[in-house]
C-alpha cells in the first residue's frame, strides 16, 4: 500500500470545492446509496418479499376453504336450515380482494427491522459520527434518511401485495377468480400495505433512533405490534375500556386500514385506521428525531 | 482557522473540557498533545458539532459547525479510523459522503488513490486494518479539500511509510495555506511535525504555543561531560557548588554554562573529552508537564529497566556517603 507522493504539482492541481454546497437533496442521495450498498438491506428486503408473498399464496388456499364452506352455508341457508357461523361468499371474495395484504403483519417487522438497523448499525459502528460530519444539521440527516428508508418500504409493501395477488391468482379456484378481477379495491389494497409498511419503517426508524442500539428498537417494535396486541387481547374481557381500544392497536389498525370491503359506516373506516396509524408511527419517529436533534451524537 | 472560546463541557460533575480557549491559524500544523482522557477528542467533537458544549464557542472560520453552508469543503475530519459501517466497501462509503455535497464521484476516486487504498477500495470495510482504516479516514477528510483539517491521532496503525505520508501531507496542506490541528501521542512525530502546539490536561490548556517556545520551556543549561577523571572533576564542581549528576560510567549532567565549565576544566587541568549542551526533546518537557495531569497513571514493573539517564543521586552527596 503505497500513498501518492505530495508534489508541488500535486498542489497546483488541488480542485477547489468551495462551490459546493450541503444540500438536502445531496444528503438524500448519499442515504440512498448507503441504503443500497449494503447487501444486508438486499437480503432483509428478499426475504420481505419471499415471507409476504408465500403467506399470500397459503391465503390462497385457505381461501379457496372458506370460499366452500361459505357456499355449503349458503346452500343450508337456502334449504331453510339454521344460518353457519362463517364468512359469507361477498366476504370472501373480499379477502380475495385484499389477498395483497396476507403476509403483511410479519413483513411489517421486517420492513420495521430493515429501519431500525439502518440507524442503528450507524450508532454500532460509530458511521454516524460521519453521518454527522457531513450533514450536520440534524433534521436534513433524521429526513433524509427517514425518506429514502420510506420510499424502499413502501416500494417492497406495494410489490409484495401486488406479487402475493398475482400468485394467488393462479391457486385460486376459477369461481372465484372469475368473479374477483382486478378494480380499484385491489389496487387500493396494494397501495394500503406499501403506506403500512412505509409507516412501520417510521416506527422502526424511531425507535432505532431513539435507542440507538438495533436490539433495542427491534424489540420495542415487537413488543409494541406483537406482544401488546396479544396482551390487551387475552385481558379484552375484563375491562369495557380495553375492548374498546384494542382495535386502536398499530396491528389492528394496520389490518383495518388494508382490508378490502369495510363499509363506510363501520367503526373504523380505511381512512380512519390510517390516520390512527400514522399516529402511532410518527410518535416515535419523533421522539427519535428529538434525540437525535436535541442530544449529543454519543 | 479553528477558534475555541471558553469552552466547557460537563458530563455530569465532570468536566471534560474546562473553559478552554485556543486558536489553530491557517498555513500552520497545530499539535493537539495531552494525555488520555485529557479532553482532545471532546474538544475535536465540539468543533465538529457532534457534541453540544455546556457553555463557550468552538468555531470554525468564525462560524458554528453546524451552520457552515458547506461542511465537508470546511472541514475535514478523522475523528475515528473505524467509522464506517463494516459493511460497506470503501468507495461507496466515501461516494454516499461526496453526493452530500455534490462532489463528482470521481473524486472518491482520487483520494482513494491518494491514501493509496486503490486495491482495497471496493472490499467491505470489515476487513480492512486499522491502518486501512486511518487511510479510509484520512481519504474521507480529504474529499472536499477543505480550508480546516482536524486529525485525531491520524498516524495510529500506520506503517513507516504512512507515518511519514501524513507528516508530508500535513506540512503540505499547511504550506497551501490550511488549518491543520492534530492530535497524537507519537512525541517524535510530533516534534517533527506541528509548528505549534497546545496541551491539554484534564480539560484545561498547560501550554499553547509554538513549538520553538514549547521546547524552551525546559530547564536546558544542562551539559553533558566526560571524561576520565571524573572524581576530580566532580569534587573541582562541588566545591564551586555547581549542581551537577552522575551519568554512566564517565560523565556528569552539570547545570552551568558550556564555557564555564570548559574553563573549570582548563584551571583544573582535567581533559574534558565531551562537551554537549543537552536539548529537551518533546517527550520530556511533555512529560514534565502533564506528569501531574495524567487521568489513567500506568503501574511501574518491578523489573523496571534504569533509564539511560540516570536522574539519582548528585555525585557529592554519593562521595559524601562513600566516606
Amino acid at each position: 500500500m503505497t500513498t501518492a507522493t505530495l508534489s508541488a504539482g500535486t498542489a497546483q492541481a488541488s480542485p477547489n470545492f468551495s462551490s459546493h454546497k450541503l444540500t438536502f437533496l445531496g444528503a438524500v442521495r448519499g442515504e440512498a446509496i448507503k441504503f443500497r450498498t449494503l447487501a444486508t438491506n438486499w437480503i432483509m428486503l428478499a426475504v420481505t418479499l419471499l415471507i409476504m408473498v408465500g403467506m399470500g399464496a397459503m391465503f390462497a388456499v385457505a381461501t379457496n376453504q372458506m370460499h366452500e364452506s361459505a357456499l355449503a352455508a349458503q346452500e343450508a341457508v337456502v334449504v331453510g336450515a339454521a344460518p353457519v357461523a362463517g364468512p359469507t361468499v361477498d366476504d370472501v371474495y373480499n379477502y380475495a380482494r385484499g389477498i395483497g395484504d396476507s403476509g403483511m403483519m410479519f413483513g411489517s417487522m421486517l420492513v420495521a427491522s430493515i429501519a431500525v438497523v439502518f440507524i442503528g448499525s450507524e450508532y454500532a459502528s460509530r458511521q454516524i459520527n460521519t453521518t454527522l460530519t457531513a450533514v450536520p444539521r440534524r433534521t436534513t440527516a433524521f429526513v433524509s434518511k427517514l425518506l429514502v428508508v420510506s420510499l424502499w418500504t413502501f416500494f417492497i409493501g406495494f410489490i409484495s401485495a401486488a406479487l402475493s395477488y398475482g400468485i394467488a391468482q393462479l391457486i385460486l379456484d376459477s369461481a372465484i377468480t372469475e368473479a374477483v378481477a382486478i378494480n380499484g379495491d385491489v389496487v387500493r389494497n396494494w397501495v394500503a400495505v406499501g403506506i403500512y409498511c412505509m409507516l412501520m419503517s417510521w416506527m422502526g426508524l424511531g425507535f432505532g433512533t431513539l435507542l440507538r442500539n438495533n436490539a433495542g428498537g427491534i424489540v420495542l417494535v415487537v413488543v409494541l405490534m406483537f406482544i401488546l396486541t396479544i396482551a390487551l387481547n387475552m385481558v379484552a374481557g375484563a375491562s369495557e375500556l380495553i375492548q374498546d381500544f384494542v382495535p386502536y392497536l398499530p396491528m389492528a389498525l394496520g389490518q383495518s386500514f388494508t382490508a378490502v370491503g369495510v363499509a363506510d359506516d363501520a367503526a373504523i373506516t380505511n381512512l380512519e385506521a390510517g390516520l390512527w396509524l400514522s399516529v402511532w408511527c410518527l410518535v416515535p419517529a419523533l421522539l427519535g428525531w428529538a434525540r437525535l436533534a436535541l442530544t449529543d451524537s454519543k | 482557522m479553528l477558534e475555541v472560546r471558553n469552552l466547557t463541557k460537563q458530563y455530569g460533575n465532570k468536566a471534560a473540557v474546562d473553559g478552554i480557549s485556543f486558536t489553530v491559524p491557517d498555513g500552520r500544523v497545530t499539535g493537539f498533545l495531552g494525555p488520555n482522557g485529557a479532553g482532545k477528542s471532546t474538544t475535536m467533537r465540539l468543533l465538529l458539532g457532534l457534541e453540544k458544549p455546556t457553555s463557550g464557542t468552538a468555531l470554525i472560520d468564525g462560524k458554528n459547525y453546524r451552520s457552515l453552508p458547506s461542511p465537508l469543503t470546511s472541514v475535514g475530519a478523522l475523528l475515528d479510523a473505524k467509522a464506517m459501517h463494516p459493511g460497506r466497501s470503501g468507495r461507496a462509503h466515501l461516494r454516499s459522503l461526496a453526493v452530500t455535497h455534490g462532489l463528482p464521484a470521481s473524486r472518491a476516486d482520487e483520494v482513494i488513490e491518494m491514501t493509496g487504498l486503490g486495491n482495497v477500495a471496493s472490499k467491505k470495510v470489515r476487513g480492512f486494518s486499522l491502518g486501512m482504516g486511518q487511510r479510509m479516514g484520512i481519504a474521507a477528510a480529504l474529499l472536499g479539500n477543505p480550508q480546516n483539517i482536524i486529525l485525531d491521532e491520524p498516524v495510529n496503525g500506520l506503517d513507516p511509510e504512512g507515518v511519514i505520508w501524513v507528516r508530508n501531507l500535513a506540512r503540505h496542506l499547511a504550506s497551501e495555506g490550511k488549518c491543520v490541528l492534530i492530535s497524537s501521542h507519537l512525541m517524535s512525530e510530533m516534534s517533527q511535525t506541528a509548528d505549534d502546539l497546545v496541551v491539554i490536561g484534564r480539560g484545561r490548556i498547560l501550554a499553547n504555543s509554538s513549538m520553538q517556545d514549547f521546547l524552551a520551556l525546559a530547564n536546558n543549561d544542562r551539559v553533558l561531560v566526560r571524561t576520565d577523571e571524573r572524581d576530580n572533576f566532580a569534587r573541582r564542581l562541588q566545591e564551586r557548588s555547581v549542581v551537577f549528576e552522575a551519568v554512566d560510567t564517565d560523565g556528569l549532567l552539570v547545570q552551568a554554562p558550556t564555557r564555564d565549565i570548559a574553563r573549570l576544566g582548563v584551571d583544573a587541568g582535567v581533559l574534558l573529552h565531551e562537551i554537549i549542551p543537552q536539548v529537551a526533546t518533546l517527550e520530556e518537557v511533555y512529560m514534565n508537564m502533564t506528569r501531574d495531569e495524567i487521568e489513567y497513571q500506568s503501574g511501574e514493573f518491578a523489573g523496571q529497566p534504569t533509564p539511560q539517564i540516570a536522574t539519582g543521586t548528585p555525585w557529592g552527596a554519593t562521595a559524601a556517603k562513600e566516606n
